[in-house]
């Protein structure tokens, strides 16, 4: 019986870290740098906002050929503005 | 006392859980080539024939097909983007600086189920499904091309037809743009016309490979709206008519002192577009 309960603690073990160890690359970076950047009314949410985000909204983008871009979003992450200005970048310049 | 026949039904229960905890995620990378296409991609310069690198990285189940010029735009454009909001500043300004820009912005992925076609109009990104190619023709004709033993197959395809070299030393069905469904990967492929040509000039090692995982963005194939072909060829012809229009569904609105400038940019996207002679010829 020990040997049954030290088997299935050593399998469960595994399962643990095979879920927690198989990010990629992508993703493993994409952790650095998703810090939610919102901008709310409280001011504890303000607090937390000017720790973490040095983006003010109203975002403003301006492309390599000089075109530049507002979007009225305000709650988009790091990521969602970079997808945003890549795409104004691919495709209006 | 429990029988060795029960700890065996459990330790198999186990190792089920241990490989489905593994394969949600993101499959690595098998294979990784390089092909060059040569192409005369407008009809007003038939004598000018452009060249793009393009990544074919093979997983498991599927394989990703892209410009590496749009690879290097997301890795560069990535790390400058980084660099400006760490800046801190209210806007991002690019002006001036150069990024590496495709002039084929789509990416394709092949599976042994279908082909998806994703390409970004405007601020959406649009995809469309199409089966498998089946219809290759068998040749009974090998050569050596790159140090590969090549058969050869040929295909009528959208309009134009092609004649591939297909390796079956590299057990892949897979090769450039959506050609895919031979028995072994296609090392060269070309359009009798001679407009357009396929070639393998790269491949990296499976040892060089372990632990690395693709690089195609995620933006490139993520949470795209479901078209066709051909309405994806109409939302490209509507966009490049109305660039300002179709950033209002975006909530972005284009400042006031670009506006000529984009009247500009849509132009020469007008007229890039009628002078194109496409790889697909028939939608």
């Amino acid at each position: 019986m020990k040997k049954l309960i030290l088997i299935i603690g050593i399998l469960t073990a595994g399962i643990v870290s095979a879920n927690t160890n198989s990010l990629t690359n992508e993703e493993s970076s994409n952790i650095k740098t998703e810090k939610k950047i919102v901008v709310k009314s409280s001011e504890k949410d303000s607090k937390i906002v000017e720790k973490y985000s040095k983006v003010l909204y109203p975002i403003y983008y301006t492309t390599s050929c000089g075109v530049s871009a507002v979007t009225n979003q305000t709650t988009w992450t790091e990521e969602q503005i970079m997808a945003w200005a890549a795409a104004l970048e691919e495709n209006y310049c | 006392m429990i029988s060795f026949n029960k700890i065996s039904i459990l330790l198999i229960f186990f190792s089920f859980s241990l490989f489905h905890s593994q394969t949600d995620k993101k499959d690595p990378l098998i294979a990784d080539f390089t092909y060059l296409m040569k192409g005369k991609i407008y009809k007003s310069t038939p004598n000018y024939t452009h060249e793009e690198l393009f990544s074919l990285q093979v997983t498991k189940d599927q394989a990703f097909f892209i410009s590496e010029k749009s690879l290097k735009f997301d890795s560069i454009f990535q790390s400058e983007f980084q660099k400006a909001i760490r800046g801190g500043t209210t806007g991002i300004n690019f002006r001036g600086k150069s990024f590496p820009k495709s002039k084929f912005k789509y990416a394709i992925i092949q599976s042994n189920k279908n082909i998806q076609f994703f390409e970004n109009v405007g601020m959406t990104l649009l995809s469309y499904t199409e089966p498998m190619i089946y219809n290759w023709k068998l040749i009974n004709e090998s050569k050596i091309i790159n140090s590969f033993n090549c058969k050869k197959a040929e295909l009528s395809y959208k309009g134009r037809n092609w004649t591939a070299w297909y390796s079956t030393e590299i057990p892949l069905s897979y090769g450039p743009y959506k050609f895919s469904g031979l028995p072994g990967l296609i090392i060269k492929i070309s359009d009798q016309s001679g407009d357009y040509d396929f070639e393998l000039v790269k491949s990296v090692s499976s040892n060089k490979l372990q632990g690395k995982f693709p690089t195609i963005n995620k933006r490139r194939y993520e949470g795209a709206k479901e078209t066709t072909a051909a309405g994806l060829q109409k939302a490209k012809k509507n966009f490049n008519e109305n660039l300002i229009g179709s950033l209002s569904n975006s909530e972005t609105t284009i400042v006031s002192d670009s506006a000529e400038n984009l009247r500009n940019i849509q132009k020469q996207k007008q007229r890039d577009l009628n002078d194109q002679n496409p790889i697909e010829l028939v939608k």
